[in-house]
């Protein structure tokens, strides 16, 4: 074979298989979409409410960038461990963002292990489109209290913050880091960061200009946020430490929109209305005037 | 006596005397029609509004635009009437009592209409019990309750001296309530001069009260709509706008009585060919105006390009949507007026008439453009996408009242005309003679 036609020949064959792959590959690319399942990540939450109840937070989600959504109508299996046991405690769905919260009243005791520490366990098992996941965290139950001391004329604020061995003996929770604030109308204001000694104690001095409401009342809020060991911990005491504020609105000005309207309407219409009616009382006691003349008129011609 | 106004009565006796059965019958299918309405109204009432085309979306229809259209007629009926009284136009006289009882006809079944849109009638009286006065809605019962009463009024004070006329002719063959009926509504009105001045001057002031009344009153009325945010209502230009509207209707409707009344050869003689010559000299201006102010309207509104406007505009044009009935609008409302009304060989009697017939159903049309395609396209996207939800269509329910509110009015000329003649004959016959009323606005030298 001539070196010009086997040439040709071998272009022909890689130009041929080069279109067969560019034709073909979509269909690969369509098999291997059926065959691969998305990764998803597991992220999970402890929060510890003021009012003492709990909640663990779960989101399921899968793909990157502009792609990445929540995995919705995902089993998640929530279990506690202890020791060598695991609990299962429930079986939740997710929301369409992929999420799902669990609650646990403040009287719910949830297991602990030897450490005094509560493991929670959750797993996603999967299916057709997603890979499996899970995800632990491992918390100690914290308690923080608030209390409002005055000394010198000073406002100290404490913060006294324990945990509890398995045992059931107080342990102080030390080096500790809590935001202290006060509850406004949509959110908590935050006031300082501060950390706790070795008593588990954190004192703040408090300011005295926080508006209060109208007999001076506050909510002040002490919160660790997203702690390794403790999880999201909120803790919350009302005391008498703010400015008096009276929310006892002024009456509004009278206005389109208030209930009574304003002068100025309330003038005009009435002046346009008694001159309308007074002429046409007017024009009524010309008739009752003409009915006169007619009854005098007729009494002449009687 | 033979005065001029008693020759004059005696020719319009014959059709005030008892009514034939062909006017019986006329009576009965007007009746009928007027009953079917009510039929509908008692079922909207039970069913609820769900009946009508009415929905959360177009929460107006024909209800409102028969209730914007009736309040034109009838603020241009008083305009008519109370501006001709006013200047002292005699040509006009004769057909000042067709106006009146258009404007009373028309405010007595415009009115309702509003009160049929009510998803709950039995909350009426709420609007009187807890009504803002900051409301252009408290405005508007106040301002229609006002001019309802004023225009009843005026229309009995023009009745006044033909009652006294046919309380005192003689050879009329009516029943004794009728004549008692006369006696009573003419308040003893014997021709005396100070008689006549006061009943002038009692028929000066209500012109004088009742013309910047029902110019508030449509103004009022116009209100309702572009104090509202809504894409082709929140225009400054609304009020104005009404007004023209409503005169270049209401001259229009007058010039289609005043034809059918003209097929009486009896009426020939009062309503002449004068007559449709100035009234639709009028008209032809009107016409002009009314379209300098449609076109400002829609100019801003297309210049305005918002999502919302940008859709109402774009359905206003497309025949799909409100497409024909905006072209039907543009055609019959303008195009056509100033072609028959512009060129001299094109104008008669016959094609005035038909033409004011044309402009008074397309400013009815205009009415339901204005109405219906706003509330199709609000600001805020619709949530219920349901087509009933979205495109309004009238049922019959609304259809049936409309034309019970139709008949209502021909059957309020139609009894009118019974009463009294449509002609003012007293005035008619007296305005040659008699000595010329003092203007109430006069200037020195």
């Amino acid at each position: 074979m001539e070196p010009l036609i086997r040439y040709k020949l071998i272009s022909h064959w890689i130009l041929s298989t080069l279109i067969g792959v560019m034709l073909l590959s979509p269909l690969a690319g369509f098999a291997n979409t059926q065959a691969k399942k998305d990764r998803v990540r597991m992220k999970m939450y402890y929060f510890k409410e003021a009012t003492g109840d709990r909640k663990v937070s779960i989101t399921l989600t899968a793909g990157t960038g502009k792609n990445m959504h929540g995995v919705s109508e995902g089993q998640v299996v929530l279990s506690a461990a202890s020791g060598d046991s695991t609990m299962v405690l429930a079986t939740l769905t997710t929301d369409t963002t992929g999420t799902v919260v669990l609650y646990f009243a403040a009287d719910y005791i949830l297991p602990v292990n030897e450490d005094g520490k509560t493991v929670l366990e959750a797993l996603y098992e999967g299916d057709e489109n997603y890979q499996d996941a899970s995800n632990a965290v491992e918390v100690m139950d914290l308690k923080m209290e608030i209390i409002f001391e005055i000394e010198d004329s000073v406002k100290q604020l404490v913060v006294k913050a324990s945990t509890t061995d398995a045992e059931g003996n107080e342990i102080p929770a030390e080096e500790l880091s809590i935001n202290i604030g006060v509850q406004r109308l949509y959110s908590v204001l935050k006031l300082e960061e501060v950390e706790t000694d070795s008593d588990g104690m954190a004192f703040y001095e408090f300011p005295n200009d926080i508006p209060g409401d109208a007999e001076g009342n506050i909510t002040v809020v002490a919160r660790i946020d997203d702690s390794d060991e403790f999880g999201t911990v909120t803790s919350q005491a009302s005391h008498n430490w703010g400015t008096l504020v009276s929310y006892e609105l002024d009456p509004l000005p009278r206005q389109l929109y208030t209930d009574e309207a304003p002068l100025w309407m309330i003038i005009s219409v009435f002046v346009i209305l008694l001159g309308a009616w007074y002429h046409f009382f007017l024009s009524i006691s010309k008739l009752i005037k003409l009915k006169k003349v007619g009854k005098q008129a007729e009494g002449v011609v009687q | 006596m033979n005065t001029p106004a008693n020759v004059l009565i005696k020719e319009f006796l014959p059709g005030l005397e008892k009514p034939s059965t062909k006017w019986y019958l006329w009576v009965a299918l007007l009746s009928v029609v007027s009953l079917f309405g009510m039929f509908a109204l008692i079922m909207q009432i039970v069913k609820g509004q769900v009946i009508t085309g009415m929905r959360d979306n177009a929460v107006w229809g024909i209800y409102t635009a028969n209730f914007v259209f009736f309040m034109g007629l009838s603020y241009a009926g008083a305009l008519i009437s109370c501006t001709f009284q006013l200047l002292r136009i005699k040509w006009a006289k004769a057909v000042l009592r067709i106006a009146e009882l258009i404007t009373v006809s028309s405010l007595v079944v415009g009115a309702p209409f509003i009160l049929f849109c009510l998803g709950r009638l039995d909350r009426i009286h709420y609007l009187f019990a807890f009504g803002r006065i900051q409301s252009p809605i408290t405005w508007d019962v106040i301002a229609i309750s006002t001019d309802l009463v004023f225009c009843i009024a005026f229309l009995y004070f023009t009745h006044i001296r033909d009652f006294a006329k046919l309380r005192d002719v003689t050879d009329f063959n009516v029943a004794p309530w009728r004549k008692r009926m006369y006696k009573f509504l003419a308040l003893g009105y014997q021709g005396k001069p100070e008689q006549k001045k006061l009943l002038h001057q009692a028929h000066d002031i209500m012109a004088a009260i009742i013309i910047p009344t029902a110019i508030i009153a449509y103004s009022l009325l116009s209100l309702l709509f572009s104090m509202s945010l809504k894409p082709g209502w929140h225009s400054t230009i609304f009020s104005p706008y009404f007004v023209v509207t409503a005169g270049y209707s209401g001259v229009a409707l007058l010039l289609v009585i005043m034809w059918i009344y003209r097929r009486n050869k009896l009426m020939e003689k009062y309503i002449t060919n004068q007559h449709f010559n100035y009234f639709g000299f009028g008209l032809l201006i009107l016409a002009f105006v009314y379209a300098y102010f449609s076109f400002s309207e829609y100019l801003t509104d297309w210049y305005n390009q918002t999502t919302a406007y940008e859709k109402l505009m774009h359905d206003l044009v497309d025949f799909s949507h409100f497409g024909w009935l905006s072209l039907f609008h543009i055609v019959f409302a303008f195009i056509v007026p100033v072609i028959v009304l512009g060129f001299p060989w094109l104008r008669s009697i016959n094609s005035v008439a038909l033409v004011s017939a044309f402009i008074v159903v397309a400013l009815w049309v205009k009415r339901y453009l204005i109405v219906v395609p706003p509330l199709e396209n609000p600001f805020i996207p619709i949530q219920d996408t349901r087509t009933e939800y979205v495109n309004y269509s009238a049922s019959w329910v609304e259809w049936a009242l409309t034309a019970a509110g139709i008949a209502v009015i021909i059957l309020i000329f139609t009894v009118a005309s019974k009463i009294a003649p449509i002609i003012p004959v007293s005035e008619v016959a007296d305005m040659e003679n008699e000595e010329k009323p003092k203007l109430l606005f006069k200037t020195k030298g």
